[in-house]
């Protein structure tokens, strides 16, 4: 699993891609969305609220699921970057077996097993694109109910009673947006502690690394000493603090 | 004698789980009063009222408690979020700060051991 989850991380230059590919497909609709909205508001109230109900369905329902999009955009950017942080440590850890590899067999210190938090990093990373994939679904399906409430002229809408199929579209909206916002956050927030967790692995593997690099050296002197003490005594030194 | 001693662990490799800790409570919190107080909120304010009941509704009135609430909340809601972002940030700074200390301490340890190396190997 970790393995295949190694292979994958190679591609991230792809989430990268992707990620900033949507935040610039989002950037080119909310500049039409502005630009629909600019026709719209150079009109009066009355014309406005009666007869540009296209323009106010596309205003509306664009700013619903846009926002969504633009995060799901920027959660693949930092799932990219997290991807990039396990090719990272993959590359470490290989680096660092490959130095120990130089040691006698029986003599070469193990390598310390990678914390829970940097072989669950890529899972964390996964529900964090997950949470976001949620969000922008939600939020297509408010913007649907958006463009069925937008269709009616705003008189229209103001006019729908307690109990109507409007009042109640608009109530979906309202709430759904409500815990939506926040909802939005966490899945960045979800993101953001993959990272976390892939930084705090790197860091683990960079200190326990220098250590082990002590150890070998202090392994390799002491073998290379065994052998020239024959003809020379080699006096003790220290490296990494350990007396040799 | 050449030594090179393991260095004290930073600062910031005890301060950055506070910080990663403190962003998610705060995010999660965010979500959590998303989902309970104002969407359940919006759900009454919007549900059975029409815009003219709405509109008529009078000070100390439950509906105009409602509104209140449906735009206050976000105000300060949404800089708590950016708050909880702010602080994951830090964190995520923090532990950058401390791989130079990281990279100079096996610095040290290389450059302690090569010269030995290189007189051993001369031998």
């Amino acid at each position: 699993m970790q393995k295949l989850i190694g292979t994958m991380a190679r591609m991230y230059p792809l989430l990268i891609a992707m990620g900033f590919m949507i935040v610039a497909i989002a950037f080119v609709v909310g500049y039409l969305n502005s630009q629909t909205a600019s026709e719209y508001f150079s009109q009066t109230k009355v014309v406005r609220e009666t007869t540009l109900t296209a323009q106010r369905v596309a205003i509306e329902s664009t700013g619903l699921w846009l926002p969504y999009f633009k995060f799901l955009g920027i959660g693949l950017l930092l799932g990219g970057i997290v991807m990039a942080l396990r090719v990272i440590l993959d590359n470490l850890r290989a680096v660092g077996s490959s130095v120990l590899e130089g040691l006698p067999a029986d003599q070469r210190p193990s390598p310390p097993n990678p914390p829970w938090y940097g072989r669950s990093m890529p899972v964390v990373m996964m529900l964090g694109v997950v949470i976001l994939v949620a969000a922008l679904i939600v939020s297509l399906g408010l913007a649907g109910t958006a463009r069925a409430v937008f269709a009616h002229p705003v008189p229209e809408i103001d006019a729908a009673g307690a109990g109507s199929a409007l009042l109640a579209q608009l109530q979906t909206i309202q709430t759904s947006s409500a815990w939506l916002v926040p909802f939005k956050f966490l899945g960045i927030a979800t993101e953001f502690l993959a990272i976390v967790m892939g930084l705090a692995t790197i860091l683990f593997v960079l200190g326990s690394q220098t250590e082990l690099l002590a150890k070998g050296i202090q392994i390799g002197l002491a073998a290379k000493a065994a052998q020239g003490r024959s003809g020379d005594h080699a006096p003790a030194r220290q490296v990494g603090g350990v007396r040799a | 004698m050449t030594n090179a001693a393991s260095p004290k662990p930073a600062w910031q490799i005890r301060a950055f789980p506070l910080f990663t800790l403190l962003g998610w409570v705060l995010i999660l919190a965010s979500f959590l009063i998303g989902l309970t107080v104002l969407a359940s909120t919006a759900a009454s304010y919007w549900g059975g009222n029409s815009k003219a009941v709405r509109d008529a509704a009078e000070a100390g009135s439950a509906l105009i408690g409602q509104l209140q609430t449906l735009t206050v909340t976000p105000r300060w809601l949404e800089p708590l979020t950016f708050l909880g972002v702010a602080s994951f940030m830090t964190g995520i700074a923090l532990e950058f700060s401390t791989i130079p200390g990281l990279l100079k301490a096996r610095g040290q340890v290389m450059s302690a051991a090569f010269p030995l190396l290189v007189k051993l190997g001369g031998k």
